[in-house]
């Protein structure tokens, strides 16, 4: 164990080039499906808390299936599409980076759409009934609640972060662990460790660890930022 | 013009019924006033008139006008005041032009213009509920329902906002005015019509000789 911190702190202090290209390129696509994924599962989790209707619950228990699917299926699933014969495979991805991205998008989509339907049916509890009052359309109520809410969604961001670069089995199964290409920090780990290199795994995973640690900092820091009136809306002068 | 009319109305939360109101019409232009005890179903009977809640059973037949409601719980969100009443006007009258004039004299109405850059949300409970019945106000609402509208505010502030209220009731017409309270002198000021809510039944529905404050209502 203290041979792969040392390992680790030298790799670090020393700056691997090896160490800091896989690093960089577990921030890059982690960082990218990530913000994708709350692009899109973000405004969806929102309109499902919002939803009047009787499909509501089917949907939500689909959506509480689709956080619990394996990590593997996902990657299946980001398989076949990518692959020659799939609906995507015309656009050649598979092995690259952009597959990666892909299948972690896939996987953390569905977390960030969950968390963002909790979050705003909660506040839809509080502060709902008065946008509906107000006659706020549907829209406009999604768009107010994701505002009221900001401050949740850099805690949403980083799970979702913190899921998707902690993750190995999909960006292993269409990305291949290509050395230099397609080699990210969990790949390399899974592939040192196969091939006995248990320090030099260690020191990876300690990297790895460093990265997570960094980004709690980071969440830390956001939730200490005051948040009085809001300058991004500006209103009129009254 | 139609009334605000429920038809053999019961609402239930699950096995509970908190409503259960065989017929009522309330009419514009009569200020209306529920009074009871805590859980008599003056809260569910108001959401029920906005249309926020469905009836368990029965019907509810609400006159095609915009509707707004001040809520007995004065949760903001965390916007300035000043934008949530433009937005709140800019809904009610889909003119951007408009929306500032209202925003502003609304503000001006329930001397709020000191907290208007403030964050709603950061308010005190008494400024959230004044700048609640201005959202509402805003809207320019023809039926008009308050949850218990003053309940956090000091006495010249509830001055204010029933002189507000019977103002915007005095130049708005036909104008529906349904509201709760547990302060008789409030409930004689503004209402010309009260009723007696208890266990979710209207037990008594009474037309009291209007105020001399309030001779000019209806």
């Amino acid at each position: 164990m203290s041979e792969s911190l040392a390992l680790a702190w030298q790799l670090l202090v020393q700056a691997d080039a090896t160490v800091m290209a896989v690093a960089w390129r577990s921030l890059q696509v982690s960082a990218w499906a990530t913000l994708l994924a709350c692009v899109l599962g973000v405004p969806l989790g929102a309109w499902l808390a919002l939803l009047r209707s009787r499909a509501k619950p089917v949907l939500a228990a689909l959506l509480g299936t689709y956080v619990a699917v394996p990590a593997v299926v996902v990657g299946l699933v980001a398989y076949v599409l990518l692959s020659r014969s799939g609906p995507l495979g015309f656009l050649g991805w598979l092995y690259s980076v952009k597959a990666m991205v892909l299948a972690q998008t896939l996987l953390v989509l569905p977390l960030a759409a969950m968390l963002a339907m909790q979050i705003v049916h909660q506040s839809q509890q509080v502060v709902g009934e008065r946008l509906l009052s107000m006659g706020a359309s549907l829209p406009w109520r999604v768009l107010l609640l994701l505002h009221h809410e900001r401050r949740a969604w850099a805690t949403v961001a980083i799970t979702c972060f913190g899921r998707a670069i902690a993750e190995v089995g999909t960006v292993m199964m269409v990305g291949g662990n290509i050395e230099g290409f397609t080699r990210v920090l969990t790949t390399a780990v899974a592939l040192e460790t196969s091939q006995g290199n248990l320090a030099m795994a260690m020191a990876l995973g300690v990297v790895l660890l460093g990265l997570v640690l960094a980004l709690q900092l980071v969440l830390l820091a956001l939730k200490a930022w005051p948040l009085g009136a809001t300058p991004s809306l500006r209103g009129p002068a009254a | 013009m139609s009334a605000l009319t429920l038809h053999q109305v019961q609402v239930a939360y699950g096995k509970k019924r908190v409503l259960d109101v065989p017929e009522l019409q309330l009419h514009a232009g009569e200020p209306t006033a529920l009074v009871g005890p805590n859980g008599s179903g003056k809260t569910t009977l108001l959401r029920l008139l906005h249309g926020l809640i469905a009836p368990t059973r029965g019907q509810v037949q609400r006159p095609p006008v915009p509707v707004a409601m001040v809520f007995q719980q004065p949760a903001m969100l965390r916007l300035r005041c000043a934008r949530l009443l433009w937005l709140a006007a800019w809904w009610g009258s889909g003119s951007v032009r408009q929306a500032g004039q209202q925003s502003a004299h609304w503000l001006q109405a329930l001397q709020l213009q000191e907290v208007a850059q403030q964050c709603a949300s950061q308010l005190s409970l008494g400024q959230q509920q004044r700048l609640a019945l201005a959202l509402a106000l805003a809207k320019q609402p023809r039926v008009l329902l308050l949850d218990e509208p003053t309940a956090s505010m000091d006495a010249p502030n509830a001055a204010l906002a029933e002189n507000t209220v019977r103002q915007f009731i005095q130049h708005t017409r036909p104008v529906w005015l349904v509201m709760s309270s547990h302060h008789p002198q409030q409930v004689a000021t503004l209402a010309t019509r009260v009723l007696h809510l208890d266990r979710g039944r209207v037990v008594a529905d009474e037309r009291p000789a209007p105020q001399a404050e309030a001779s000019g209502l209806s």
